[in-house]
């Protein structure tokens, strides 16, 4: 080849190179971001796995990937779903005796450092840094769901599941008087006070949200604090929320569910609020996504293809709430790289896009997110709420301050106290849990 | 046996009667029938705003409980437990109540005191320290830990129930058995016991039809291989959602046996509370 | 000879009737032996001797078990009230802290509104359905058609689980589908959100308690009718005496321990209720429905805060031990009034 010199300065021989190098360079990156699953862990196979998980949605799935995990590597894996009220103690009970029934762990972003600084669960960043062990690449997922559980450099899970709250809408009343979904609370009591009592549309509420006193109240109030432009603490843990924009933002819940809800809204959980909005009861509902596959399944909804789906409005800003939900791996677990190689399995790409998905887990993996957009009528809602979006602090005495926060909301919907001194009196005892705790003696 | 402490003598009064028996069993049973019928409900039906009587009937939520998962497991840990809890309640119910009726024991007020009080304990307040305890010795999720859970707590109500029963069993009939060389083992097996027998089968019936619905205990000292039915009931509670049909339905299949036993033998339930036993 | 006991009264027996020996004072047999035994009494003496032995071995399984499963763990909770003890955070030493704890929850005002909510729920609780059961009981005292059909359509909710009872309640007293207020609208009252109202919530938390447990009260109180001896009635009423003055001179009294006994027990479970708050409504709204036992249940599950959840339970027990104590107490001195 005496003329290479000449054909490599064709330009569309370089042309041709770049673009060849440049694909393989995509097949590159997109490989590894994939696990490799040929290394699998050298330390001697368990004769199965236990997974713990809540509720339905997630068990499906989770059984769905085991059947696969077992054909690919030979491991049983035996899924435990506890219903979401006994979660949390029971997987404490176990942990706490170190029993190591559990391999694998699926826990919400609240219980965060309850859970590190129990040191319950293994940093996993170590196993995929472990070149014998398949890589993950944690990248693949939103900064603000994965760094709910880092500290100290460590990642602690792969949060498979991330969501935010979102506003469930009648498309068919507000076309019918011409609305858009609000943008702004404002909005959002105008759009409510044209659809509640009135005439043209019997038995219409206007809004609702799950207001039952304990973690409903609380999860759904923070949405309107943070919107608000308020918080629940400073840098130094004092309370804040009692403040001035904290008092707006709990009357103007308040009053959104006195007006615009229907009575017994003060003791909604999500079955009973979605089951309102499902029976057609409701024009506005705030409202985790995951139940809109509820809303779009023609054998127990009557407002099929009447839903539509925008990010909750803003005030200040747009602050919805954050929920996830990760696999991590227990620290008592005696297969601990083979629990991490099941957790790195279910959230492989595949996985996610082909059996996550189709059982209703709602994924936060960037990807598989971008491609839903179109095929999910509530993904774009979710994407857009990312913007701003966080949970309340995962500290471990979070449990007894939410149902502080709890009861004080409850209290204020159902008019038995002003928000000032509910609120204050929530931020005494939380003060006094904090302190307990040590907080303020740093 | 009836006594008449009151009679009826006008059609009036005996429409009265009827009037308010029927208003209480319409009260009482309306709950049920409810659960029965939702049970046969597609989802859709279950949230009406008027008790429908018509409605499709469909048996897929029957199915559907039939297909879970486990489910055949979960039955026989219900059965084996709740029969292994009346067995052991009944026969040392009785050794403890014969003990308790026949002999002047040392302590005799602190050991009724302690087997009284034990009745008064909250679970919940035993729960955390017996969990932590048979966590350590590795008996949790078991059907052992959940049998001697049930039958312990069972127990005392049981045992004055049975012991106002051997009260009224005449000292002759031991002292006769045992003059004639009975052991103390044959004479309460072969002899005490059958004496009894009404008031074991109201025993029977009533720790079954307990055991056989306890949830606390379950809940706590089980995992997934010795759950109970209760306990699958309330997994039917899901964060988003809560399947109803699905509950109800596995409540009716909860309720079948218990009430078949009771209708079965409701003679023996009133005879055994009444002839000297349980006036309490 | 036979002490009455205190105790003795929770044994169950026919106050004061007539009987075949269930006398109050024929529980212990006194042996005398006199010293010219024969062969064969002699035998029986020294077999009395080990005889001793064997109740004690009789009981033995009753109180082994009670003892893992209520004492030792009743000790480990009246400790664990005074330590410091957060379960899900074993990185936190465990520390005693004397009455702190007991401090902290008597300073709750959420304890002293969940004491109340209590107090109220066990007092209304147990009176309706001690007046509901015993009506019942007087209605089936007699013979009519389709008694047994109504005695078991009655006793329905005994067979239940509870926990699908309180689902099954929660679901009717809901403000949209439930079934209560369609009937309550037929009665002209509007509909009601019962679970969110917090004058209503308690009531109906309420009726759920007495809808499960009425019919086994009905149950006790209906066999103690039946065992009333009848000789003493049906002299009074060849006296001469009205339906009125029997029922209250002669059958109440002979009712009175048993019903004593029947109330004590629902007082006593009323007062720890738990499954329906922790099911229907979580303690709201506003803590309208918070009961002592549901706080206990809470701080020990749910905020993992040992110490405080210990001294609630501890509450309860001293509470439940103060009301069997007073009754027990009543019953004493109704027998001896009795027996006398």
């Amino acid at each position: 080849m005496r003329n290479w010199k000449n054909l490599i300065q064709r330009p569309l021989v370089i042309l041709g190179i770049v673009f060849s190098l440049s694909i393989l360079n995509c097949i590159a990156v997109v490989s590894a971001a994939e696990p490799d699953f040929s290394k699998v862990p050298k330390s001697p196979k368990p004769k199965k796995l236990t997974v713990v998980l809540y509720e339905p949605v997630e068990q499906k799935a989770a059984i769905e990937v085991s059947k696969l995990f077992e054909q690919k590597f030979g491991i049983k894996v035996e899924v435990n779903a506890i219903p979401w009220i006994n979660l949390h103690e029971k997987i404490i009970a176990d942990l706490t005796a170190r029993t190591g029934t559990y391999d694998v762990i699926f826990i919400p972003g609240l219980w965060a450092l309850e859970f590190i600084e129990a040191d319950f669960i293994e940093p996993l960043n170590k196993y995929w840094n472990n070149p014998n062990l398949p890589k993950f690449d944690i990248e693949g997922y939103p900064q603000s769901v994965v760094n709910l559980l880092s500290k100290n450099g460590n990642i602690y899970w792969i949060p498979h599941h991330g969501t935010t709250q979102i506003l469930f809408y009648r498309k068919d009343l507000l076309q019918a008087e011409g609305l858009r979904p609000p943008e702004t609370y404002d909005e959002l009591f105008k759009i409510a006070a044209k659809f509640t009592n009135n005439p043209k549309y019997p038995g219409v509420w206007g809004f609702g949200t799950t207001a039952k006193q304990g973690e409903f109240a609380s999860s759904t109030w923070s949405t309107w604090l943070w919107s608000w432009g308020g918080d629940y603490f400073d840098e130094n843990w004092n309370p804040i929320f009692n403040d001035a924009t904290g008092v707006a933002s709990l009357e103007a819940y308040a009053e959104a569910v006195n007006k615009f809800a229907p009575p017994d809204a003060p003791n909604w959980a999500n079955e009973e609020a979605g089951a309102a909005f499902q029976q057609g009861r409701l024009a506005m509902l705030q409202m985790w996504p995951y139940l809109g596959a509820a809303m779009e399944d023609p054998t127990q909804s009557k407002v099929v293809g009447k839903v539509g789906y925008a990010p909750l409005p803003k005030k200040v800003l747009r602050f919805p709430r954050l929920g996830s939900w990760g696999g991590t791996v227990s620290k008592f677990s005696r297969y601990k790289e083979w629990a991490y190689l099941w957790v790195a399995f279910y959230n492989s790409e595949e996985n996610t896009d082909n059996i996550l998905v189709p059982s209703g887990v709602a994924v936060c993996r960037l990807s598989t997110a971008e491609k839903l957009k179109d095929k999910i009528l509530w993904q774009d809602a979710v994407n857009k709420s990312f913007e701003h979006t966080k949970e309340r602090p995962g500290i471990p005495e979070i449990t007894p301050i939410i149902d502080v926060w709890g009861l004080a909301v409850s209290k204020v919907v159902t008019g038995q106290s002003d928000a000032k001194s509910a609120l204050n009196e929530a931020a005494t005892k939380i003060r006094k849990i904090l302190d307990d705790a040590g907080y303020y003696s740093k | 046996m009836t006594k008449r402490n009151f009679t009826l003598n006008s059609i009036g009064k005996w429409t009265v009667f009827y009037i308010g028996l029927i208003c209480a069993v319409f009260f009482f049973v309306f709950p049920i029938f409810w659960i029965v019928t939702t049970s046969l409900k597609h989802r859709v039906d279950v949230y009406t705003e008027k008790p429908v009587l018509l409605f499709s009937v469909t048996w897929q939520n029957y199915q559907r409980i039939f297909e879970l998962h486990d489910f055949g497991r979960y039955l026989l840990n219900s059965f084996i437990v709740a029969t292994s809890v009346t067995l052991i309640i009944m026969y040392f119910g009785a050794l403890a109540a014969y003990a308790l009726t026949r002999w002047r024991i040392q302590g005799y007020n602190w050991v009724s005191l302690a087997i009284i009080s034990a009745r008064m304990f909250p679970p919940i307040a035993l729960l955390p320290s017996f969990f932590l305890f048979a966590s350590r010795i590795g008996i949790v999720d078991t059907r052992r830990v959940l049998i001697f859970a049930h039958a312990t707590y069972g127990l005392p109500f049981i045992v004055f129930m049975l012991a106002g029963f051997f009260r009224q069993i005449p000292r002759d009939l031991d002292d006769a058995a045992l003059i004639d060389g009975c052991s103390y083992f044959q004479l309460f097996n072969w002899i005490m016991l059958p004496s009894v027998a009404p008031g074991l089968a109201a025993t029977a019936i009533l720790s079954f039809i307990w055991s056989w619905n306890e949830f606390l205990f379950a809940l706590v000292l089980t995992r997934a291989s010795s759950k109970t039915l209760p306990v699958v009931i309330s997994e039917f509670i899901g964060f988003v959602q809560v399947d109803w049909q699905g509950l109800t339905a596995m409540a009716t299949i909860l309720l079948l046996p218990s009430i078949i036993i009771t209708f079965a033998t409701q003679k023996y339930l009133v005879r055994g509370l009444t002839a000297g036993a349980v006036k309490g | 000879m036979g002490k009455s006991t205190g105790c003795d009264v929770f044994l169950p027996t026919v106050p004061g009737a007539l009987s075949n020996g269930n006398d109050v004072k024929q529980i212990m047999p006194t042996i005398r032996w006199p010293r010219f035994l024969s062969k064969r009494q002699q035998v029986i003496k020294r077999s009395i001797r080990s005889e001793r032995l064997i109740p004690y071995w009789m009981l033995a399984p009753l109180l082994v078990g009670l003892a893992i499963l209520v004492y030792f763990p009743m000790i480990g909770t009246f400790v664990l009230s005074f330590l410091r003890y957060f379960w899900n955070k074993p990185q936190q030493p465990i520390r005693w802290i004397g009455l702190n704890n007991y401090i902290d929850v008597f300073s709750d005002s959420l304890f002293w509104q969940a004491l109340g909510n209590t107090l109220v729920f066990m007092l209304v609780s147990t009176g309706l359905s001690v007046l509901i059961g015993l009506g019942l009981a007087v209605m089936f005292d007699r013979k009519f058609p389709g008694k047994s059909v109504f005695m078991t359509l009655i006793l329905l909710p005994m067979m239940i689980a509870p926990v699908a009872a309180a689902l099954s309640w929660k679901f009717l007293f809901d403000g949209q589908w439930g079934a209560v207020n369609y009937f309550v609208n037929l009665m002209g009252i509007p509909n009601q959100a019962w679970l969110a109202s917090p004058k209503l919530a308690l009531p109906a938390i309420m009726v759920a308690d007495i809808w499960l447990y009425a019919p086994f009260v009905f149950l006790v109180m209906f066999a103690s009718l039946q065992a009333l001896p009848q000789e003493p009635i049906e002299a009074a009423r060849i006296d001469g005496g009205s339906c009125w003055q029997i029922f209250t001179r002669i059958t109440l009294p002979l009712l009175v321990p048993n019903f004593l006994l029947i109330i004590v027990i629902r007082l006593m479970d009323t007062f720890r209720v738990f499954d329906f708050i922790y099911i229907m409504t979580n303690g709201g709204p506003g803590g309208k429905t918070e009961t002592v036992g549901f706080l206990s249940y809470e701080r020990t599950f749910r905020h993992f805060n040992m110490g405080q959840g210990s001294v609630i339970a501890i509450f309860i027990l001293v509470v439940v031990l103060l009301i069997s104590w007073y009754f027990i107490r009543i019953l004493q001195k109704g027998l001896l009034e009795q027996v006398r």
